[in-house]
């Protein structure tokens, strides 16, 4: 061995840094796509015997539980729904085929004599004005000491346990399942609608999220800036904390919906929107309005800048507005403008000021034009992570349905991005879908030349992309590319120094060509985003983050529409409402009386508890691994609180609904396997039937895209149910604003 | 992302673990800038891991990424950048100490190399390629391989041999041939 190899020798026996523990750590801390699983495992890993003690405490809850599940029923939430239909006016009068079993008080009573210890099924538990979480929890934490397994064994002798599907938390639908429905007539309605499987929380686990729960309201965390109480009739109020509180002490919820879906909706949307949905009855009695008020909640750090312009409506023209808008680094602006919505409301700096557009039209400050300029999103841009933006512009002309999907991966960006059309109101818009990641294979684009954009033809639509969105970290402009063979995405990130390597793919075959690219000083590239209003169509929503920056510049936009650019994205990402876990909350501890959502973020999930996280752990494993509905294989859960795999079902594939929420019009989008006869409903989260959607059709195989009327349909949370002649059943929920 | 993916990840990952932290202190020249290298190559391997059609292609493909990432990292990432991500990963608590004072001077040696030059010599010297996998690693022919490691054995005998001014340079090349011809 000469000298070299003995430095190379030494070299190859140094010892390595990186241990095993390291690598998932790696994994674990940086990749935030398996943060929520991963740390789950984490968890779960490390207290086994937790873990155990909960398990088999479960099951043997389960056990005893499912002895009295039957007799029960939902009559808790029938009572509730009655109410609600009752005061419904809207000329909707729901089915209710399936009539509500009477349930038998006096049997229920004699029973409990008997079975005194026994923790009862939950809407047991709530007629006796029990919570049942309080009576099971503490069991569990008490462990092997104080339970009488004696008594168990007796009680478990005396009712041996029957198969049964019936779990701790499952309420039942009160249209119950007809196990001859698929020979029966199938459009009787006799549908098994899954009602919300809501979780239930014991009081102080219930704090632990940030609701506190009293006998005529409760309150939920809102952006770690206000409690947010809701009251049994359903007024809202706020109450801002002190400024020293723990910013990050709870989760924000998704959204607030009463036990049934029903009256008034509470959203509270990303970016620190709250918004609250309700109908009312005019002054002349006849027409009923929706109303939506939005606030922008993340303006409290505002006082910042002390010299915003004060915005006077009625005062000020258009253009006026957009000179306020421009410069003004903490500007928080909230302009929120709706199909049938006159109302207005927008808050500069603290003060928050409504207003009624007609009169601000018979004013004269604001001509109609001006209004109509807040109207349609044209073209989008959602900002992926803090350095990548990601612009689509898409032609206007494919009109022809069908849905193209475009996906964008960057290296290390993990999260997912849906930029629907669904956000529009506009059917000329193709539906754009934006995901991320691993789903990039086989996707094919052509690059062509174009100044500072890389235009990517895409199944025939064009597609602009900044070349910044190229870039990982040096930002490469294109000079010039001859390229006109098929590209794959992927290929443009694995780039050296100053270079843009692009792969063609020729048949299997790999042959890498190389592009002139040119390294652009970072200081040229803006971080701008830019927002294309249309004049003609319907508004969308238009929210500032605390320092964002809109502008506009007039040299640029025509008569028909008008461009905003921001330093920040627009926020057009919404929630996935099927994905959303339904806690259920009730305010003197008996009947449920609201359901607050929460989206399965770590910091939601952190504050569950860990028996409840087990339970629902199957759907968030289904929910993470899937990004679209269907993706995974359905698993056989009759408890889900989250509705993973409930998009498709036999010959029905990929059930998707937008826009979603949806005012008046929304449309429903699925591929049928084999050609089948359809029926489309909406119901409620109880699974009574709201509205039929036309009458059952004869479809042919392929996609289906079908318009949902939802008109006179109270805001609140529904499902949409598809309903083939051979019982397969699909269904999303909708939220209708 | 799956248990699954992170598991099976993991079970290929663990076989290379050594090698690849061996490979990225070479290429990146420090135990500090090897770490951060191992780490970045290991996010950009697992984010496209379902590339890997075979768990045999698997090593290449990460060394693959490593060098990558190597290249463009050096290019616009400054030293700072480094140092703030490694606090973020807190993979530095343990040092393993020092390097021995040959390796250093291997390492700085190495740093001398042109970038292909390099990585052929780490690979095949310290990682153990094969000279047809490096030239699949480096997307080049196997004769440009070969005379990259001829050069590059050369240079790196010239380097060190200036300072210990104890090496034969023939012996080296000849040495190097017969390897390569093996």
């Amino acid at each position: 061995m000469n000298d070299l190899d003995k430095y190379f020798e030494k070299a190859r026996n140094v010892e390595p840094d990186i241990s095993q523990d390291d690598t998932r750590k790696i994994l674990a801390g940086k990749l935030s796509d398996g943060g929520i699983i991963t740390n789950l495992y984490h968890k779960i890993r490390t207290y086994p015997m937790i873990t155990t003690l909960i398990t088999s405490a479960a099951i043997v809850g389960i056990l005893m539980l499912s002895q009295f599940a039957e007799p029960t029923n939902d009559s808790t939430v029938k009572q509730n729904n009655k109410t609600e239909i009752t005061d419904n006016s809207d000329g909707i009068v729901p089915e209710q085929e399936d009539k509500p079993e009477v349930y038998d008080y006096k049997k229920e009573k004699e029973f409990n004599k008997e079975n005194p210890p026994v923790p009862s099924d939950s809407n047991f538990s709530k007629k006796a004005g029990l919570n049942y979480a309080d009576n099971i929890i503490p069991e569990e934490e008490d462990g092997p000491e104080s339970y009488d397994y004696k008594k168990e064994k007796d009680f478990l002798k005396k009712n041996p346990p029957k198969p049964t599907d019936v779990t701790l938390l499952k309420r039942k639908p009160s249209t119950k399942l007809n196990s001859d429905s698929r020979e029966n007539n199938w459009t009787n309605d006799e549908v098994n609608i899954k009602s919300i499987n809501s979780l239930k929380l014991a009081n102080d686990e219930l704090e632990a999220l940030g609701i506190v729960a009293n006998r005529d309201n409760f309150k939920i965390n809102a952006f770690n800036k206000y409690a947010f109480t809701i009251y049994a009739n359903n007024e809202k109020d706020r109450e801002y904390f002190d400024e020293d509180r723990d910013k990050d002490a709870y989760p924000t919820p998704a959204m607030v919906t009463t036990s049934t879906g029903f009256k008034t909706l509470t959203l509270f949307k990303n970016d620190g929107i709250e918004a609250i949905v309700d109908r009312f009855e005019s002054e002349d009695g006849d027409s009923k309005t929706l109303q939506i008020t939005a606030s922008s909640t993340s303006n409290v750090d505002l006082d910042i800048d002390e010299n915003l312009p004060e915005f006077k409506f009625g005062e000020m023209s258009f253009d006026e507005y957009k000179s306020m808008l421009s410069g003004h680094k903490d500007s928080s602006k909230v302009i929120s403008q709706f199909e049938n919505l006159e109302d207005f409301q927008l808050k500069v700096g603290n003060k928050e000021m409504t207003f009624n557009l007609k009169d601000l039209l018979k004013s004269g400050e604001m001509s109609s034009e001006t209004i109509d300029k807040f109207i349609k999103v044209k073209e989008l841009e959602g900002e992926v992570e803090d350095d990548i933006s990601l612009k689509v512009e898409v032609d206007a002309n494919s009109k022809d349905g069908t849905r193209n999907e475009f996906r964008y991966i960057k290296k290390k960006i993990d999260r997912k991005v849906n930029l629907k059309s669904e956000d529009l109101s506009e059917e000329d818009i193709e539906k754009i879908m934006i995901t991320s990641l691993d789903s990039l294979d086989g996707d094919v684009i052509e690059l062509v030349e174009s100044d500072d954009d890389v235009q990517v033809n895409n199944n025939g639509r064009t597609i602009h992309m900044p070349i910044k969105s190229l870039g990982e970290g040096k930002k490469i402009k294109i000079k010039s590319t001859s390229l006109n063979s098929d590209v794959n995405v992927r290929d443009l990130l694995q780039r050296s120094s100053d270079k843009v390597m692009l792969k063609k793919i020729i048949s299997n075959e790999d042959e890498a060509q190389v592009i002139d690219g040119t390294v652009v000083d970072e200081s040229d590239i803006n971080t701008i985003t830019t927002l294309n209003i249309d004049t003609d169509k319907k508004v969308g929503m238009l929210i500032n983050k605390p320092g964002q920056t809109v502008w506009t510049d007039d040299s640029e936009s025509d008569s028909n529409t008008t461009r905003l650019y921001s330093n920040m994205s627009f926020s057009l990402i919404k929630h996935d409402i099927n994905k959303l876990i339904p806690i259920e909350v009730s305010l003197d501890g008996g009947k449920t009386d609201f359901i607050v959502w929460y989206e399965a973020t770590d910091d939601f999930l952190e504050k569950l508890p860990s028996r409840l996280i087990q339970k629902i752990n199957p759907e968030l494993n289904a929910a993470d691994d899937q990004a679209e509905h269907c993706d995974n294989e359905p698993v056989k859960k009759d408890d889900a609180v989250m509705d993973v795999w409930s998009g498709c079902s036999g010959a029905i594939k990929g059930m998707k609904l937008y826009p979603n929420p949806a005012v008046d019009q929304s449309s429903v989008e699925l591929s049928l396997e084999e050609n089948r006869n359809l029926s489309i409903a909406i119901y409620n989260l109880s699974g009574q039937l709201i509205k039929r959607i036309g009458t059952p059709t004869q479809y042919s195989k392929g996609q289906l895209n079908k318009p949902l009327d939802l008109s006179g349909i109270n805001p609140g949370l529904y499902y949409v149910v598809v309903k083939s002649e051979l019982g397969e059943q699909a269904l999303q929920r909708i939220i209708i604003e | 992302m799956s248990r699954r993916k992170q598991k099976l990840f993991l079970e290929l990952f663990e076989p290379v673990r050594a090698d690849l932290s061996r490979f990225c202190m070479a290429l990146a020249g420090s135990r500090f800038a090897g770490n951060d290298l191992v780490s970045d190559t290991i996010l950009a391997a697992y984010q496209s891991f379902d590339k890997v059609q075979k768990p045999a292609a698997f090593k290449s493909y990460l060394f693959t990424i490593a060098t990558r990432t190597n290249n463009s990292g050096r290019a616009k990432h400054s030293k700072m950048e480094y140092s703030d991500s490694i606090d973020e990963y807190q993979l530095t608590t343990e040092n393993k100490g020092e390097l021995d004072a040959d390796v250093e001077h291997l390492y700085q040696a190495l740093a001398q190399l042109p970038d292909k030059q390099k990585e052929a010599i780490i690979l095949f010297e310290i990682s153990g390629f094969r000279i047809a996998e490096i030239a699949k690693i480096q997307n080049a022919t196997e004769s440009a391989v070969k005379s990259q490691l001829k050069r590059g054995r050369e240079k790196l005998t010239d380097i060190l041999v200036e300072k210990k001014t104890i090496i034969n340079e023939s012996d080296n090349v000849k040495a190097f041939s017969e390897k390569v011809s093996k």
